[in-house]
């Protein structure tokens, strides 16, 4: 009591933490809104244009009033198809990063306490990432089909290894804190101390790593896509988009092959400022 | 007479080593072969500097980290042989502070929760009886009931270790491990965090393990004091006398390198010698023969080992006796023996000569 | 000597600004050895900076005069400010390891700073110099630790081949920040010791930045007290100890009377 009404000592500062400023918030919300944007606009509002029924009489037209961003040889509408794609990619990327991340976390906390097996685990996951990825991804999906749950598992293969690695070294950091040690002097039992103390610092970065693994796997999409794989037509993807407008593009039909592109760009350059939004507002809490 | 011991003592060290593979393989010894009590209510205190394994024997004690040779008895009874689940529930009775208040909080968690930790890992007593624990620890440590939903990082280094000492005590232990715990703090707040531990140990009836290099806390806060020398335990005694009639050159060393706020103040420094480079691999004699003024022959071919100087004192030093001349007078004038050196008279500019009396 | 008039320090970030220092004013007479002490968040570790116009990671604005043997240090050009920095004015921070190179072999971090101010004709005559400076520090075998590297030095050792670079080319003021904080106790004393020893010999000024009292006691003739960034009270050692005026002062020196009850 009288500790206190005395004041910690002189002159002794009470430590501040560096808050969440308000500008941080606006950063996530600059990554965060374009994205919500588009996948929603594609979710609700009604097309222009049937992105799977084209128009033959609007063949290869240039951007004007009409068509916002023209329509290639097939006669679609490439604005309505850039939309519609949102509605396919997205959620695709964001669940195939989210399945890794279900599946990284877990993996890369185990990985993280000491002894011979989890050394083993981290040989096969080095092993797994000696693979070229992208092409063993290309192969399972061409092998195995277009289902969707093959585009997911081509996602994971590429996207899981790094957040088992990331989580692994944050944990150990994590785990040879002083407050670790603290809780096991306290009496705490492993899987709480992994639970309590491990997991919640190591959060901030999984969370960032998250949004950087949706960018990640929205060009693994396109990739495939582009090559040919997991998609089926008159689905519009971005990848495929991509694909018939670059046959065209030695005819002066630039707009087929650019907006598809600038779609990807857009939503990759907005997780990757979320996932930097996302590591300043927890970092501030350290 | 074994019955009695069983009761009063609390923690036993028995011939403990610690051993870590060196650079090139070979053995280094961060603990060798120290033997201590500890009683109930008792603080004893730990002397050395870095590199001497007061850290790791404290963790030792704690059982968080296993003795390679010796073993650790809490209450008689040895810590080798328990199961991993006993350990764990052995915690509740030993506890430690650590030297830096803010690494040892996790800085996710709420005051709250964080002091309420012990309890909850030990499933001592359900929620409404955690709170109210909590609460008695937070006041018993000075601490406001406002800050129990904050996070460590909102807090000042003072209060950051009250939440330590609140976290070490709520589950009442018999038994805490200080561990340097005022360093890292403002000089000011040093003095009420040494006098909240003192007044916990009298409300609480802890026996303390204080490990420092602070020879003024020790003076203060501890019955009986050890030294350690590079893993090696080379005086034990009660405080007054190993501080003020030092058996060994190493605890002279230390004591005299003391700096005593009071200016004019003409301190005997006993120095050592300056030290060779890099670190000298261990001999099988006394470490701190390369340094020390009185070495002689026998110094480096041999350990010493502990003798008994005084009753109860205890020191390694086979020339103990040519350092018995007394230390100049306790500087807070507890002890009576002897006046101070009135102060040099300072003009205005002038400069303090340096301290006189000095052995290179 | 040294002549501090009105001392601002302001550091600028992103939260905004935020004055560390404020009119921070004393003076060094030649050949003293003067503390100056606070605690954390005093201000102390910016206006020893600001003084020895050394840059800090932190933005910050610096108004006020510095005058170094007449000439203010803070109206000079960089290129007078580095050749003052080790000629005229020397410092020594806390951490030894931080102000040694760890890839360079020591004698060529000494050859590096005789030869940037155009002090040495040769390797060979700077390792004299260097074997030189290592003695006056108390240093038994320099040649042995001339040729080795950062990481082959104790904490104590460290220290004192920092000392030996800072002085190497004699200057006339030392600038001390903690220099013996990171330091075990019986190193402590020996690292003062050197530094009592060079302003018995060279007669050079200390200024010495601490918040260990008994440092102050044993060592300084004088003592600046900072608090918030202010100097709240200076004067000489005897008087501060035994009649503090200020009541910052008396808390901070009383409490160190308690301590040491």
């Amino acid at each position: 009591m009288s500790a206190i009404s005395m004041g910690e000592g002189i002159g002794a500062v009470e430590a501040h933490p560096p808050r969440s400023k308000p500008t941080d918030y606006a950063a996530l919300a600059l990554g965060v809104v374009p994205i919500a944007l588009l996948y929603l606009c594609g979710l609700l509002l009604p097309l222009p244009y049937s992105p799977t029924h084209p128009d033959v009489a609007a063949i290869s037209l240039a951007p004007s009033s009409q068509h916002l961003f023209g329509t290639d040889a097939s006669g679609f509408d490439v604005f309505s198809r850039v939309i519609a794609s949102a509605r396919v990619d997205l959620p695709l990327a964001v669940g195939g990063a989210a399945l890794a991340m279900l599946i990284g976390v877990p993996v890369g906390l185990v990985a993280s306490s000491a002894g011979w097996g989890a050394n083993a685990l981290m040989r096969v996951v080095d092993a797994i990432q000696a693979l070229p990825l992208l092409i063993v991804a290309l192969a399972v999906v061409a092998l195995a089909g277009d289902h969707i749950g093959d585009v997911l598992f081509a996602i994971m293969l590429v996207v899981t290894p790094t957040f088992i690695r990331l989580v692994r070294s944050q944990a150990l950091v994590v785990r040879n804190a002083r407050y670790v040690e603290a809780a096991i002097a306290s009496g705490c039992r492993p899987g709480r101390l992994l639970r309590v103390h491990v997991l919640p610092n190591v959060s901030g970065i999984v969370l960032a790593q998250f949004a950087i693994s949706v960018a990640n796997a929205i060009l693994v999409i396109a990739a495939l896509n582009f090559l040919g794989v997991g998609v089926s037509p008159p689905t519009p993807t971005w990848g495929s988009m991509i694909a018939t407008g670059a046959g065209v593009i030695d005819q002066g039909q630039w707009w087929v092959a650019l907006f598809p592109s600038l779609a990807i760009l857009l939503v990759v350059v907005c997780f990757n400022v979320i996932a930097r939004a996302v590591e300043d507002l927890t970092q501030g809490r350290r | 007479m074994s019955q009695e011991s069983h009761v009063s003592e609390i923690i036993q060290a028995r011939a403990v080593s610690k051993r870590f593979k060196g650079r090139t393989g070979e053995a280094v010894y961060a603990v060798n072969g120290v033997s201590c009590t500890i009683k109930r209510g008792e603080t004893v205190g730990l002397i050395g500097e870095s590199g001497s394994g007061k850290s790791t024997l404290g963790r030792m004690m704690l059982g968080l980290l296993q003795c390679d040779e010796g073993e650790i008895l809490f209450e008689g009874t040895s810590l080798a042989g328990r199961s991993r689940e006993e350990m764990r529930a052995l915690r509740a009775q030993m506890q430690v502070v650590f030297q830096e208040p803010y690494q040892s909080l996790n800085p996710r968690m709420k005051v709250k929760s964080i002091i309420a930790e012990p309890l909850v890992a030990h499933r001592l007593c359900d929620a409404p009886e955690r709170a109210k624990r909590v609460a008695e620890a937070m006041e018993q440590v000075g601490l406001s009931s406002a800050l129990a939903r904050r996070y460590p990082a909102e807090l000042s280094g003072g209060q950051q270790q009250r939440v330590g000492i609140a976290r070490a005590v709520v589950a009442r232990p018999q038994f805490v491990v200080l561990d340097e715990p005022t360093a890292s703090l403002d000089r000011t707040i040093r003095r009420q965090i040494t006098d909240l531990l003192v007044r916990l140990q009298q409300d609480l009836g802890l026996a303390y393990l204080l490990i420092t290099h602070d020879i003024a806390s020790v003076r203060r806060m501890a019955d009986r004091s050890l030294v350690m020398l590079r893993g090696s335990l080379v005086e034990s005694g009660p405080t007054d006398r190993v501080l003020t009639r030092s058996g060994h050159p190493y605890t002279k060393a230390l004591v005299s390198a003391e700096l005593v706020p009071r200016p004019g103040l003409t301190q005997e420094r006993y120095r050592l010698k300056p030290r060779p480079i890099g670190t000298p691999p261990l001999t099988p004699g006394c470490p701190l023969e390369p340094v020390c003024s009185l070495a002689i022959a026998e110094c480096s071919a041999r350990m010493p080992e502990m003798r008994e100087i005084a009753d109860g004192h205890r020191a390694a030093c086979i020339r103990w006796r040519d350092l018995q001349t007394p230390t100049p007078p306790d500087p807070g004038g507890r002890s009576s023996s002897g006046p101070m050196r009135p102060p040099l008279a300072i003009a205005a500019g002038a400069r303090l000569t340096p301290p006189s009396g000095a052995t290179r | 000597m040294l002549e501090v008039n009105e001392l601002c320090v302001t550091y600028v970030s992103r939260g905004g600004t935020n004055q560390v220092v404020r009119d921070l004013s004393f003076s060094l007479g030649a050949g003293e050895m003067v503390g100056l002490v606070g605690e954390s968040g005093s201000g102390k570790s910016a206006a020893i900076h600001a003084i020895a116009a050394l840059p800090r990671p932190v933005k910050s604005v610096i108004t006020g005069a510095v005058h170094l043997n007449g000439r203010d240090l803070l109206s000079l050009p960089p290129k007078q400010v580095r050749q003052i920095h080790g000629t005229e004015l020397g410092f020594v921070g806390q951490n030894p390891f931080g102000c040694l190179q760890p890839t360079l072999a020591l004698h060529k971090q000494f050859h590096n700073i005789l030869k940037a101010h155009r002090r040495t004709s040769s390797k060979a005559d700077s390792r004299r110099q260097a074997q030189a400076a290592l003695e006056g520090v108390g240093i038994l075998e320099p040649d042995r630790v001339l040729r080795g590297y950062a990481h082959h030095l104790s904490g104590g050792m460290a220290q004192r081949v920092v000392i030996a670079m800072a002085t190497a080319l004699r200057p006339r003021m030392l600038i001390a920040d903690e220099p013996t904080t990171a330091l075990d106790p019986t190193v402590q004393l020996q690292i003062l010791d050197v530094l009592s020893d060079l302003r018995d010999r060279e007669g050079t000024t200390l200024l010495i930045v601490t918040h260990d009292l008994g440092v102050v006691a044993a060592y300084c003739s004088r003592v600046l007290v900072m608090k918030s960034g202010l100097v709240v009270e200076q004067g000489d050692v005897q008087t501060l100890f035994e009649t503090p005026a200020h009541p910052y002062t008396r808390e901070l020196f009383a409490q160190e009377e308690l301590s040491a009850a």
